[in-house]
């Protein structure tokens, strides 16, 4: 491992955004409008918030053991054997969610411009992109993310102010959508959508100044939370809300609408640079940290030889759902429930139970003398 | 008896012995290469062998032998004197340790030897005799015809040596060594040497060497004089404003081209000698209280270690030092213009120069050094800015337009302009390759012409562009080998890659549009995207000394980054950029027009400007 | 040896890569057939009778001189159960292969229309070779004969003709320049109903006949102003038998009426979507009639000076809706002989161009909800803002109660200029006062 491999806050935030936001273009505003009809930005604003205060306790606690990650975490909460339960849990969870995303951004590809191409061969470019990321590591990678995501986050903009001419407000009401319970029961479950959060403890030993993970988390919850948040009101802005749960792709269907003009219009194929760029960086970010936490948990000396095995069995697992549909299920109804939990509650817990331990050995310790 | 004679000959006829053919051979070198089969073949015998003490070493070592086992290849250089008979002991004595004797004859004997003085047509020995201290010495001097100036050979070492000798000196107490140095050579630069490897360093530089009995040293005077080109406008780097000289082949020459804009005495030039058997001087420049310690000992170190035989050119040095060989990028910069580099240095940047190369190192570069033009800093700031984005839309066409019109064309025939697709669909119409091929073949054939006419002599070049330009083009388009709209695509391309300001960075974009071509040939824009990411993730991992390629963007830098896609007005660029880590970040205080009334509306002088 | 297997494995994705190259998707721009526009008929038995307008290429782009091939289009006409089934068919019969992606106009037989589109609209949505900005239009008529005698006069282009004339409704208001994006979404609306463009074929051959159609077109008051009539009526002789006017109303999918040419102008002024058009209006003034007993007549040109005001109050369980609708315009010309360019004419000529309209407003209003019983003019989204929960909305049901609704509409013209004339002089009595 490289040891003098370092990312500025800058990096971190720009990796910590991306791996959020992509799912802004695959299916996030037609589920989130699936589960609160039009008040679904209202759903993702309360979770931003819940999310950004959870994020202040967790950094609170945190504090104590700035520059290790959360492995480290768990071994000083349960000893060797918690980190490797730890390693495991965040190892199925990266693992779920990359192979996932792979086959999503694959059949987006594949419905949206490569029709008649096997999902496999698709799914293979996707993978070359993921080993040579992986290769030459966190710190390429995320150099990469600091030069790319201000492109993709302008395209994105760009989307949005193009459908200016379409916005309606009125298509927002009834304002409620379908009722604040919903809302409320819904939003638990998709503070999923925040899950990726988890990487920023993975980045934490590589990052300049320890304690500065605090403040990229919290710039990086504020502006994933505003992307997600316009997203979806852009979205129902533009399709009302039971005709907002009918596209497979919301950002493509809302780059397909922009005309301006003759000559500028149907550009939506130009939109697929900035899918398969976001979906670039995605997986091989994610691919890093899948190798990463393997490595980490079972005290392996070399990463990179990880990586090849790892992809091939991504590979693998990313062509078993049999459609489009499976594939979303996958998605929609195992991982959102449940990947929360993994994700922001049980981080919380070992942080606390790590505090108390390390609390009262140094009393114990205070005590001694 | 001309028949018995000729019967004879038939009767015993033997074959002529083949000739053997010349074959380059170096005994010494099959020598060598046996001894590392050998032992090669020791290493696999080891392992079966019973010597267990052998064994351990073996395994041992194991791990530390298998780096280096290419490396053992490589076969070292013999010095000469191994080969050299070894008749007489005492040249045998002189010649190993290399001390200078105070033996006229057998320095002339060595240096004789050493020069092979009988077959070397321009190796010249001139003799004579030094009268010091009413004593006459033999001596003699010895340099290479043509290296030196004559002239100065006459009149400031052999007219002294020969003549004022007899001139009257308070030298009564100096010893002959001293008065000659002191006294008879008026030569401005001028070496006691006590070896011959120093006489013969400097001789092979285009020096002298004088040897005078009974002294145990030789002196060695610079008298260069060799042919070489004078100061010249730039041929690579044109501009129209600005300074127009360029480096020429010499060290020195270059290194006061530099002086004689900076005018600094912090600004270093440090002699490195650079290659086993060329010996060519190097020089690593930078100033003193601006360039990073760490920095130059890096260039130093690199510069140090580079075992190459014959160095003849930076760009032949350049290899030897970059990062990464394979990386589609440069990572030094090689420039001709003395301005450019004098604007580096003052960055804090360190450049190499090259004895015999017009072209002078500038290390480290960023990605957007090499696409600045020395023009960029003496045209007004809203020109040059709009140069630079001419130039960075010139790199994107270059790269991908051929790339994007055939990913267009065959994937995503939506995003044309309907007009425009049927323009392309008809002008296809009677054209009997697929779209990927008829671009394969123009730009190919516009590489052609591109190498053909940098190689064709001079007179015939504007020809064969305009056959190739305008005939190539119009002809493929009536014969239906490819549509027009292909032509505007490629012509378009070619302009394109001209923009590049730098030479070798254009190479790669010229290379890398094949690629590209190739991957929307095969999945269209997700093609390119996969291409541009890869490109991108080795870009941004490169390193150039230590600075990363993307430095001031990706990582982020804190410095102000004024100078990098865009320029910034000349004023305002106040901080030399922090990613080459200067000792003094500060270029210019922050107000540097200080007759300018200042933003709070108090001018300089303390006065208010009511008038804002 | 890892150098080795890299450079090995490089060239093996290189190689691959050639060779797949061109396998699946690439298909050249001249292999493909660009459909410019597709009819859509009834045919027995659930069968829909397909018809293609393909662009020739040849006879547009380089190649020969324009229009030396004599059709820019050609006509395919298929018959089956659905839209990509027939397509299917045609490609097993032309060399090239059918590519929607330049589609400019969706036409729909009224007699489909009738029945009910949304069968095959979904096809629209569903299929990603369907532009969402493709237009929708609606012709009385069989959609193959419509096709068939589309022939572009003042283009070479046929792609360019359908989609300027069909965006031609920005200058005309005639017209409301429907999309298969706007179609879709406001039919699956909760608040509005879809509408879409009304085309036909003239029956006009000759400018003889044209007093005829006058005639038989004159409302009650004795008048035909422009557009007071449907595509089919237009009094119009040109080459190309086309026609574009007014507007096909949905209910739901199936279409339920047509609204003419003015009154798709009303549609445009309530819905906030009107550009700037002329429009005609009986000259009120003591000049009305001239001596030979013809009505004068005015021409403004009017566009929206602010976006209408749609407020609904629910009063007694009936909708009161309450539109208030300002226009801007310049006057264009006046054949009386009053001056309305100045001082008291003006003030005179808004308020009855206020009232004026403001009485066609309503009885428009009125025929969407007693003739339609469809709300297409986004009234519905004024009283959806009003709701918070969707359960509530869904159960109030809008689209019924809007058969109850009373309108109360309020229309202000404002006349800004009066084109580069500030008055007029009229001829007849300057020469009468100096006789």
């Amino acid at each position: 491992m490289d040891q003098k491999t370092t990312i500025g806050n800058f990096e971190a935030a720009c990796l910590l955004l991306n791996l959020i936001l992509s799912k802004i273009i695959l299916d996030f505003p037609r589920t989130v409008s699936e589960d609160a009809g039009s008040a679904a930005w209202i759903m993702i604003l309360l979770d931003s918030v819940v999310v950004y205060l959870l994020f202040l306790l967790i950094s609170r606690l945190y504090r104590k053991f700035a520059g290790n990650d959360l492995l480290d975490v768990g071994e000083i909460a349960l000893g060797e054997i918690g980190r490797i339960i730890a390693g495991i849990i965040f190892l199925i969870q990266f693992m779920y969610i990359t192979h996932v995303v792979l086959r999503q951004f694959a059949e987006d590809i594949k419905v949206i411009s490569l029709t008649s191409t096997p999902v496999s061969i698709v799914i293979l470019l996707f993978s070359i992109g993921m080993i040579v990321g992986a290769y030459l590591g966190l710190e390429a990678i995320s150099r990469l993310h600091v030069l790319a995501i201000p492109l993709l986050a302008a395209a994105f903009t760009l989307i949005l102010l193009f459908n200016i001419p379409r916005y309606d407000i009125s298509r927002l009401s009834p304002w409620l959508g379908l009722g604040v319970k919903a809302i409320l029961q819904k939003g638990i479950i998709n503070l999923s959508y925040f899950s990726e959060l988890i990487a920023l403890f993975f980045l934490m030993p590589f990052l300049k100044k320890k304690n500065s993970f605090a403040e990229i988390g919290r710039y990086g919850i504020f502006f994933s939370g505003l992307f997600l948040v316009l997203s979806s009101l852009c979205y129902l802005m533009v399709y009302q809300y039971p005709t907002s749960t009918e596209f497979f792709l919301p950002m493509y269907q809302l780059a397909r609408t922009i005309k301006i003009g003759r000559f500028f219009s149907r550009i939506e194929a130009a939109f697929i640079l900035i899918w398969a760029s976001s979906a670039f960086l995605y997986l091989s970010s994610s691919l890093y940290f899948i190798t990463y936490i393997f490595q980490r948990t079972f005290n392996l000396k070399y990463r990179k030889p990880l990586i090849v095995p790892f992809i091939i069995l991504i590979f693998t697992l990313s062509l078993l759902p049999e459609n489009l549909y499976s594939t979303l299920r996958v998605e929609m109804h195992i991982y959102r429930i449940f990947s929360w939990i993994f994700t922001l509650v049980f981080p919380l817990i070992l942080v606390i139970i790590a505090s108390v331990r390390t609390g009262s050995k140094k009393r114990r310790e205070e005590a001694k003398p | 008896m001309k028949i018995a004679s000729y019967l004879k000959s038939i009767i015993l006829f033997k074959p002529e012995e083949p000739k053997k053919p010349f074959v380059l051979d170096d005994f010494e070198h099959r020598h060598d290469e046996n001894a590392s089969n050998r032992t090669e073949d020791e290493n696999a015998d080891v392992p079966d062998g019973d010597e267990e003490k052998e064994k351990a070493d073996n395994d041992k070592n194991n791990d530390c032998n298998r780096k280096t086992e290419r490396k053992k290849k490589i076969t070292k250089p013999i010095p000469i004197d191994n080969n050299e008979g070894k008749n007489n002991e005492e040249e045998k004595e002189h010649a190993e340790d290399g001390k200078i004797s105070s033996s006229f004859r057998t320095c002339l004997e060595v240096i004789k030897k050493r020069y092979s003085a009988d077959i070397n047509g321009d190796f010249k020995i001139r003799e004579f005799k030094v009268r010091v201290k009413d004593k006459v010495y033999p001596a003699f001097v010895c340099f290479f015809d043509g290296l030196v100036n004559s002239s100065i050979i006459n009149n400031n070492i052999l007219v002294p040596l020969m003549t004022l000798s007899v001139m009257p000196m308070d030298t009564e107490e100096q010893s002959v060594r001293d008065i000659i140095y002191s006294h008879l050579i008026p030569q401005n630069q001028i070496k006691m040497c006590k070896t011959y490897q120093e006489v013969v360093d400097e001789v092979n530089f285009g020096g002298i060497g004088i040897f005078i009995d009974s002294l145990d040293v030789a002196f060695a005077a610079d008298v260069k004089g060799w042919e070489h080109r004078s100061v010249e406008k730039p041929t690579s780097e044109l501009n129209i404003r600005g300074p127009r000289e360029s480096f020429i082949e010499t060290n020195r020459a270059n290194s006061a081209l530099l002086r004689k804009i900076l005018k600094d005495e912090n600004l270093i030039v440090e002699d490195v000698l650079v290659g086993e058997r060329s010996k060519t001087p190097c020089s690593i420049v930078y100033i003193k209280n601006i360039a990073n310690t760490r920095l130059v000992d890096e260039v130093r170190k690199r510069l140090k270690s580079v075992k190459i035989a014959y160095l003849r050119d930076s760009a032949e040095l350049e290899q030897f030092l970059e990062d990464d060989t394979f990386l589609p990028a440069p990572q030094l910069l090689l420039t001709e213009r003395p301005d450019r580099v004098a604007a580096y240095l003052g960055e804090g940047r360190v450049a190499i120069i090259v004895h015999g190369s017009p072209f002078v190192i500038v290390v480290p570069v960023t990605f957007f050094n090499l696409i600045h033009s020395p023009e960029d800093y003496y045209l007004r700031y809203p020109y040059s800015t709009l140069l630079r984005f001419i130039r960075i839309l010139g790199i994107l066409i270059t790269l991908f337009l051929p790339s994007i019109y055939l990913a267009i064309t065959n994937y995503h025939q939506e995003m044309l302009p309907t007009d425009l697709l049927l323009a392309i669909a008809s002008s296809r119409e009677k054209v009997p390759f697929p779209t990927i091929a008829s671009i394969l073949i123009m730009e190919i054939a516009f590489e052609l012409i591109r190498e053909a006419g940098i190689r064709i002599p001079g007179p015939i070049g504007p020809t064969l562009s305009i056959v190739g330009g305008l005939i190539l083009g119009q002809a493929a388009v009536s014969a239906n080998l490819v549509s027009p709209i292909l032509i505007i695509i490629v012509a378009v391309t070619g302009i394109g890659s001209f923009a590049v300001p730098d030479f070798s960075l254009g190479y790669s974009f010229r290379a890398l549009r094949f690629v590209y071509i190739l991957l929307a040939g095969f999945a269209g824009l997700l093609g390119i995207t996969l291409g541009v990411f890869i490109h991108f993730l080795l870009l941004v991992n490169a390193k150039s000394f230590g600075v990363p390629f993307f430095a001031p963007f990706a990582p982020k830098t804190t410095g102000k980054r004024t100078n990098t896609i865009f320029r910034a007005p000349l004023w305002k660029e106040e901080d030399r950029p922090d990613f080459v880590n200067p000792k003094d970040i500060k270029q210019q205080p922050f107000i540097s027009r200080e007759w300018v009334i200042s933003e709070k509306g108090v001018n300089t002088d303390g006065s208010e400007d009511h008038n804002r | 040896m890892i150098i080795r297997m890299k450079t090995i494995l490089i060239f093996l994705i290189i190689i691959s890569m050639i060779f797949l190259s061109g396998c699946f998707d690439a298909f050249e721009p001249d292999e493909l057939a660009y459909v410019v526009a597709l009819g859509l008929d009834d045919g027995a038995d659930g069968n829909l009778i397909i018809t293609l307008l393909l662009a020739v290429p040849i006879a547009v782009g380089v190649g020969p001189e324009p229009g030396e091939i004599e059709n820019a289009t050609n006509i395919i006409t298929v018959a089956a159960p659905t839209i990509l089934g027939g397509i299917n068919i045609v490609n097993s019969l032309i060399s090239k292969r059918i590519n929607f992606t330049h589609a400019k106009l969706i036409v729909i037989s009224k007699e489909l229309a009738e029945q009910g589109v949304e069968r095959f609209i979904n096809t629209f949505a569903r299929f990603r070779e369907f532009r969402p900005d493709t237009h929708i239009g609606i012709t009385r008529g069989s959609a193959e004969e419509f096709l068939k005698e589309s022939k572009p006069v003042l283009e070479f282009n046929p792609s360019k003709h359908f989609e300027l004339i069909m965006e031609s409704f920005e200058y005309t208001g005639f017209s409301n320049g429907s999309t298969i994006a706007e179609f879709y979404s406001r039919m699956e609306c909760t608040c509005n109903e879809a509408l879409a463009i009304l085309l036909d074929i003239s029956q006009i051959e000759d400018s003889k006949d044209l007093t005829e159609v006058m005639y038989n077109l004159k409302n009650s008051e004795g008048e035909v102003l422009e557009g007071d009539y449907t595509a089919t009526d237009m009094p119009i002789v040109y080459e190309n038998k086309v026609r574009q006017m007014g507007t096909a109303v949905f209910k739901a999918d199936k279409m339920v009426g047509e609204l003419t040419g003015r009154e798709t102008f009303y549609y445009l002024m309530v819905s906030g979507k009107l550009g700037q058009a002329y429009y005609t209006l009986p000259d009120p003034g003591e000049g009305a009639k001239n001596i030979t007993g013809k009505r004068e007549y005015i021409t403004l040109r009017l566009g929206q000076a602010r976006k209408p005001e749609i407020n609904v109050k629910i009063k007694e369980n009936r909708p009161v809706v309450n539109v208030q609708v300002s226009l801007e315009g310049d006057i264009l010309s006046i054949t009386g002989n009053s001056d309305y360019s100045t001082g008291e004419g003006l003030k005179k000529l808004e308020n009855y161009a206020s009232g004026y309209v403001k009485e066609r407003v309503i009885s428009f209003l009125e025929k969407t909800r007693d003739e339609f019983k469809s709300d297409i003019c986004f009234i519905g989204k004024s009283v959806k803002k009003t709701f918070l929960l969707w359960d509530d909305w869904i159960n109030y049901n809008w689209a019924e109660e809007y058969e109850n609704a009373d309108f109360v509409v309020d229309v202000e013209v404002k006349i800004r200029r009066s084109g580069i004339m500030v008055k007029q002089v009229p001829a007849n009595q300057l020469k009468g006062d100096i006789r």
